[in-house]
């Protein structure tokens, strides 16, 4: 098992010295292929886990899935764990998600957390769900609002607390922030860190022709914690970000490219869809792990 | 109401397709007239439709057999507040489908749905009507040969309860006088 590695004490943001060995590994597992686990442990330093995947809903609430937490807690103590959301829905303006405050409560109580995440979006708009993820207009009031939130989050849990960006779709609202200092301010007001998902960037590039160089030197780029990568598939015309694939080469190259610019990243993620390992096979994400550690990982100080 | 929930309470209608009339603000009318807009509805309604077709076998099949499985995936996406637990969305499609207007859409839903309550340990019993034998149905459904026409003579009635062996009985009943 190579979950352990040096950083069981590291945090993120600026308070963090700068990275002076190489990020770690981490990839995603939703639990249920045992088989699966046993492949990918040895290869990252950690697992990334989502709550709404390893927990049910019930006639008495939304719970933990009791199978799949014994699969997490069964790894042993060496085990470490990002937790990444998708259901907190930070960014609804009538409050986010009780249920999943009630499952990271839960699940900061019997798994080692390294850090936790949740998409920069509201998947819920008074509390219908909405079965999507759309971002938040870049204003004042949302940034006041997420600035609450975030430091709520940061009072309640031990760990640090990062942001990711997500695709977008829709037309952009007319703002007051440009993508940029919208996360800039969000750090510097709260101390948050970022996950950089540089599938995501590449799919605005794609689709809306976003500049993710003029983006990248707008961005606090110390601020980032940790990068996503994934690959996904062409759907009515557009690239959207369905985890379906191995990543393609220019996404390495873009993480690599960022790898360099960005001091504090302390964990690069390949992302994979539960739905997607079917026709991934094991053998590809292993090989897929594999890569990703000898092309991007490598000490950059040395 | 603060303008970001106003705001975000149009775009959940617009996804939903709630909005009758074309909202007054220039940035709603061009999300109303996207494409994307049209986009990020169908990629919402593919999830539920994943959901669906993992949780409700036998609907599914009878749905893909009428050609109605996505249009109906898709109004139960825009007229319900779906679940994001797949097992949750499930049962809710069977309870919106239990109304339908299609006896036997409503009949398959229905004892879909009863059959699940049982197996979590729902202590009921439950009867549902068909209006032909529930066996060739299933028999049909599942080697995806065309279904068998309503049967004239007889109401079907088919009990769900922990108390029955198989947890399933069937009796038929004679509609002629």
């Amino acid at each position: 098992m190579k979950l352990t590695d040096t950083i069981a004490d590291q945090g993120t943001g600026r308070d963090t010295p700068l990275r002076s060995s190489r990020p770690a590994l981490a990839t995603t597992y939703e639990c249920g292929d045992p088989l699966l686990l046993q492949r990918i442990a040895p290869l990252v330093d950690y697992l990334e886990i989502s709550p709404d995947s390893i927990s049910r809903s019930t006639p008495e609430g939304v719970r933990l899935d009791e199978e799949m937490m014994a699969e997490l807690t069964g790894l042993g103590g060496e085990a470490r764990f990002l937790v990444h959301g998708v259901g907190l829905s930070i960014a609804s303006a009538g409050g986010f998600s009780q249920d999943y405050i009630r499952l990271l409560d839960d699940v900061f109580a019997r798994l080692p957390v390294v850090w936790h995440s949740e998409h920069l979006a509201y998947t819920m708009v008074d509390d219908e769900p909405l079965g999507t993820m759309l971002p938040p207009p870049r204003t004042r009031e949302a940034l006041d609002m997420l600035c609450e939130r975030i430091a709520f989050l940061q009072r309640r849990y031990p760990v640090p607390f990062l942001l990711e960006h997500i695709v977008r779709f829709l037309p952009e609202y007319p703002g007051e922030y440009s993508e940029a200092e919208f996360l800039n301010a969000l750090t510097r007001r709260t101390g948050c860190g970022l996950v950089l998902d540089i599938y995501n960037l590449e799919c605005d590039q794609e689709n809306l022709g976003f500049d993710v160089e003029k983006f990248l030197g707008e961005l606090d780029l110390a601020a980032v914690t940790e990068l996503h990568l994934a690959g996904g598939v062409h759907y009515q015309g557009y690239r959207v970000d369905v985890h379906t694939q191995r990543s393609r080469e220019s996404t390495i190259a873009l993480a690599a490219s960022v790898l360099e610019r960005a001091p504090r990243v302390r964990a690069v993620t390949f992302e994979f869809l539960k739905e997607a390992i079917p026709r991934l096979g094991h053998d590809a994400i292993c090989g897929e792990l594999q890569h990703l550690r000898e092309v991007l990982l490598y000490d950059r100080a040395g | 109401m603060t303008a970001l929930a106003e705001y975000q309470r149009h775009l959940r209608d617009l996804l939903k397709n709630r909005t009758i009339s074309a909202p007054d603000d220039p940035h709603l009318q061009a999300v109303a007239r996207s494409p994307e807009l049209r986009l990020l509805r169908d990629i919402a309604v593919w999830w539920r439709e994943l959901a669906v077709n993992g949780q409700c076998t036998w609907t599914t099949r009878l749905l893909r057999q009428y050609g109605t499985f996505h249009a109906l995936v898709e109004s139960f996406y825009c007229e319900v507040k779906v679940s994001p637990y797949m097992e949750r969305a499930g049962e809710q499609f069977l309870d919106w489908l239990g109304n339908h207007e299609d006896p036997l859409i409503a009949s398959l839903a229905q004892f879909e749905r009863a059959v699940s309550r049982v197996r979590q340990g729902d202590p009921g019993e439950y009867c549902i009507a068909w209006d032909r034998n529930p066996d060739d149905l299933f028999a049909c459904l599942k080697s995806g040969s065309p279904l068998l026409p309503p049967d004239p003579d007889w109401r079907y009635l088919v009990y769900i309860s922990r108390q029955i062996p198989d947890l399933v009985r069937c009796d038929r009943i004679s509609l002629r006088s």
